[in-house]
């Protein structure tokens, strides 16, 4: 124990000497270099790796007023007294690499003033050479850079918060979405599962009207039920578009009216009309779909029936947009190379006081029977939706094409 | 309402349809289209055992039935013996895109006479008469069906009912 303490002693009174001599060498009175090294406020030491263990034999006033040591607590010892339990390990392996390979080093390190504060020292080392190019001393300065170094970890403290919070956020923002296309897709499927009941029992109304027919007799009967089967035809017809296409609040007046003049020609077996479509997209809510289906139903229906007694001819149908006094209509016309008188006016009166009469006035529809036009049977305007959903529109009409095949 | 007197040779169709009244409705109307019933199932399940034992040459197969949606089931197990299926459904898009090898589709709600021209045209599918329409709006055909063209009959066989089939060319 004694023996340390004497080597210890011994150790520090070489540094001493050492320290005096470099001072006594290089700094006569009136030096300048010495004076600025002794005053300036920036902590400077230095070492002399020649001695055991590379100690300190010199520190400035600055040094001291930095770490709180009194020079004769520094001279002897190897700075590294200035470090403590935080101190990174890496960052003290550094050091020692550089002062080994007699090499520059900036670093900045945790180190421990004497009442044991920790302060960030942004260190200089850098090696001193004689006039022969050979290692004299080390010289090291420090500053203290805590403030800065608690800004920057404050900073990236922040940083780290913030991210923690955004995808915390992102988090509940994808739950919450994936929520919503829960709701979406149960919804979805409800509308998909309501639509299949909706048409599945139109389809039993349908067969129910086709069976009873079959177990009728009278000519009256059949036609009363015919009737009733036709406009229920017309609804489930509607309902077969309706949420089939993309445009979902729309529907798309003109591939049905193709499909419901086909139908009734097909079921009354007058194959020697021959249709002519001269159609272009036209549009009505959703909610306007069913009384829509049914007019123009009837309107079929009635000119199918009358405007053609006992001779062949062609059904030209033309549906066509247009604005009239800024609201958008459509025109609806039914018309032939020539009809009778007889068979015009059979047509019409077909249709007084009946459904289409009624389904007029909630349409808001003016139907002109174009009396001496023996050319056109009939001309219908009313309302129709704006053509905002014109896009899917457009794919429903091209997209019916290869289903439909009649063009 | 009765077909050709060739009832022998009048192609059979196998009706799966869980709702009586409507395979009622069905029935007449193959009858109609001058072809023959071959049967009527409820049930998935019915549906291939009648399949089975008649080797119809068309199935009009409905998606739901009695027990379950099995439509797409039986659909494929009689096209995998070689029989023609068509689906008939108000719920279009519950079927897979390729309409799982079926030939076509009817939507729901049909009218009689739709069905009858539907009927009518897969009967010249199945003889492998060249068909000069287009076929009628009522029924969507599969990717798998292509309507027959007039010079090359022989490209669309792909299994033993085309086989039957031609042994019943002349009927129309």
């Amino acid at each position: 124990m004694s023996d340390d303490k004497e080597d210890d002693i011994a150790a520090i009174v070489r540094a001493r000497a050492a320290g005096s001599e470099l001072w006594a060498e290089h700094a006569p009175a009136g030096d300048p270099f010495a004076a600025a090294v002794r005053a300036t406020r920036m902590a400077m030491i230095i070492t002399d790796p020649h001695l055991d263990d590379n100690p300190i034999v010199y520190v400035n006033q600055a040094f001291c007023s930095l770490t709180g040591y009194e020079e004769s607590e520094c001279i002897g010892r190897n700075c590294r007294f200035l470090q403590g339990v935080d101190t990174d390990p890496r960052h003290r392996m550094q050091i020692r690499e550089y002062v080994e390979n007699n090499q520059d080093l900036h670093i900045e390190i945790l180190n421990y003033k004497r009442d044991g504060t920790p302060f960030w020292n942004s260190l200089f080392v850098s090696p001193v050479l004689d006039r022969e190019g050979e290692i004299s001393h080390f010289f090291a300065s420090q500053l203290d850079v805590t403030e800065r170094k608690e800004r920057e970890q404050g900073m990236e403290r922040l940083a780290s918060e913030l991210a923690q919070a955004k995808s915390m956020l992102e988090g509940q923002v994808d739950d919450r979405t994936a929520a919503l296309m829960q709701t979406l897709e149960t919804r979805t499927k409800l509308l998909t599962e309501l639509d299949h009941r909706v048409k599945n029992n139109l389809q039993l109304m349908i067969s129910l009207v086709n069976l009873e027919k079959r177990h009728r007799a009278s000519e009256l009967e059949h036609e009363a039920l015919e009737a009733i089967r036709v406009r229920l035809h017309a609804l489930g017809l509607v309902h077969r578009k309706l949420y089939n296409e993309d445009s979902i609040g729309c529907f798309d007046v003109s591939e049905f009216v193709r499909n419901i003049v086909e139908d009734h020609q097909l079921q009354s077996g007058r194959s020697d009309i021959r249709l002519v479509f001269n159609t272009e997209p036209v549009s009505v809510t959703s909610a306007k779909a069913g009384p829509v289906a049914l007019f123009v139903n009837e309107l079929v229906g009635a000119a199918m029936r009358y405007a053609y007694q006992g001779r062949r001819g062609s059904l030209k149908l033309g549906l066509h947009a247009m604005r009239e006094g800024g609201e958008r209509q459509f025109k609806l016309s039914i018309a032939d190379d020539g009809y009778s008188a007889r068979e015009k006016d059979d047509t019409r009166r077909s249709t007084a006081g009946s459904i289409l009469a009624l389904l007029a006035r909630q349409l808001d529809a003016r139907i002109d029977w174009c009396e001496g036009d023996a050319h056109t049977l009939v001309r219908v305007t009313m309302p129709c939706a704006e053509p905002d959903h014109s896009g899917s529109l457009t794919d429903l009409s091209s997209d019916g094409g290869h289903v439909i095949g009649r063009h | 309402m009765v077909g050709t007197s060739l009832a022998d040779t009048e192609p059979t169709v196998l009706v799966v349809e869980d709702e009586t009244l409507v395979a009622l409705d069905i029935e007449i109307a193959i009858e109609d289209a001058g072809m023959r019933v071959a049967g009527h199932a409820i049930r998935g399940s019915e549906a291939i055992a009648l399949a089975d034992a008649h080797r119809p040459d068309l199935a009009l197969v409905d998606l739901q039935l009695l027990d379950g949606a099995t439509g797409i089931a039986v659909a494929k197990h009689i096209i995998t013996h070689g029989g023609m299926v068509v689906f008939m459904t108000a719920n279009r898009s519950a079927l897979p895109a390729d309409l799982a090898g079926a030939c076509g589709v009817i939507g729901k709600p049909f009218t009689g006479a739709g069905l009858v021209a539907a009927l009518r045209f897969l009967k010249l599918v199945l003889a492998h008469q060249p068909i000069a329409t287009a076929p009628p709006q009522c029924l969507e055909l599969g990717s798998s069906c292509e309507p027959l063209s007039t010079s090359d009959v022989a490209s669309t066989g792909e299994g033993p009912q085309n086989d039957l089939a031609s042994s019943k060319r002349l009927i129309n």
